[in-house]
């Protein structure tokens, strides 16, 4: 896999570009979309708000 | 740009939002609160209450206490102090221990500084890491509204909560971020002693900022001298069911005891703390210096395991009716 097929994934992942590199899978590539974006929703949401500083680890 | 069929990627977003809030539910039983619910549920017989915060959350030594106690009224302890937590959520604590527990009696709350008289100041935002045990079912809505003081608004907020783990638990996956920010930040660098709560230095974060706003707070109770809400409902209840209490005063470092402890300020309040508590028929025990060297400490204010089991039998030893 090179530097460009991964940019490609990740642009059409993004929505950047509109046709799929070669190597994903056609017709269930949505669901793999869909994964990203909400892998990184809630990964944003999660800690989001982590501004305090932390003395107890062991929570 | 081409259409894509909208209906597909929102039901496999649901789908996805519903796998994960399973998963955190899931994993919620994993967190430290819920092995100290299961703990007070599963004890076996207990008659010795301990209520408090990392002072004595896995640091009552119970084999301590109880050889310590065979010379006289034979004590079973069952420990619910829990670290990082607040008089409002050992509040809770309390009660689910008497409630599983109905025939405790004695109880014993730890304490430092001025943790027995300083004001609470609830928030919803403030029930992150250990703190979060409110949101565990186990407890009604209405005694968290009436613990926490929440109105409507953050009763219907905090019911919100209760509903989408997601929501309620995401701040105690905040720890392994940190954790990992450190390890980051230890690359390269002196190694920096820490325990098993957190690195040793942070722990001076929750002593006073200096003596004098050490001496503030001691005259300021000395002005207007109050138990905490928390407190006061947690004695009350206490003593309505024959409840023995003792407040002991945690063993403290010597660089706590100089810096604070040695001050003329402090004697005044201990003082008048003893009097309140004594006019309630609430025994005091003054543990502050019962530890001597600083090896008795793993930071600024926790003792270390040996420590922890010198403290249980001389305390077990006292509560027994020792001399």
């Amino acid at each position: 896999m090179t530097l460009s097929t991964i940019r490609a994934a990740l642009e059409y992942i993004g929505g950047e570009c509109d046709v799929a590199p070669a190597f994903l899978p056609g017709r269930s590539l949505w669901i793999i979309r869909c994964t990203v974006w909400i892998v990184a929703i809630l990964l944003i949401y999660a800690f989001s708000g982590q501004t305090s500083k932390f003395i107890y680890i062991d929570f | 740009m081409n259409a894509r069929p909208l209906l597909p990627p929102v039901i496999a977003t649901l789908l996805l939002l519903l796998a994960m809030q399973l998963a955190v539910g899931a994993w919620s039983r994993r967190l430290p609160y819920f092995h100290k619910l299961e703990a007070i549920r599963g004890a076996q017989n207990p008659n010795l209450l301990f209520v408090g915060n990392s002072l004595l959350d896995t640091r009552v030594d119970a084999p301590a206490i109880e050889a310590a106690s065979s010379h006289g009224l034979h004590l079973v302890p069952l420990d619910s102090a829990l670290g990082a937590t607040e008089p409002p959520d050992q509040l809770l604590l309390f009660n689910y221990s008497t409630q599983c527990h109905p025939g405790m009696r004695m109880m014993v709350l730890g304490i430092y500084d001025f943790q027995l008289t300083a004001p609470n100041h609830p928030r919803l935002s403030d029930l992150t890491g250990n703190r979060v045990l409110a949101i565990d079912r186990r407890f009604p809505v209405s005694e968290i509204a009436a613990v926490y003081g929440f109105d409507r608004f953050e009763q219907a907020e905090f019911e919100a909560m209760r509903m989408l783990p997601v929501v309620a638990y995401r701040t105690n996956a905040w720890k392994y971020t940190e954790l990992l920010r450190r390890k980051m930040g230890s690359m390269g660098m002196p190694v920096v002693a820490s325990n098993s709560m957190g690195q040793v230095n942070d722990f001076a974060a929750l002593e006073a900022n200096s003596v004098e706003d050490f001496d503030a707070q001691a005259r300021a109770f000395l002005a207007n001298p109050t138990l905490n809400k928390s407190y006061e409902s947690m004695f009350s209840q206490a003593q309505s069911t024959g409840m023995k209490i003792i407040v002991v005063v945690m063993p403290m470092s010597p660089s706590h005891r100089q810096t604070f402890y040695d001050r003329p300020l402090w004697s005044q309040y201990l003082s008048a703390v003893k009097a309140l508590l004594q006019q309630r028929g609430i025994q005091v025990i003054d543990a502050g210096n019962w530890m001597p060297s600083q090896e008795d400490f793993v930071d600024h204010l926790h003792m270390s395991p040996s420590a922890a089991r010198t403290f249980s039998f001389r305390l077990g030893w006292q509560l027994a009716g020792g001399s």
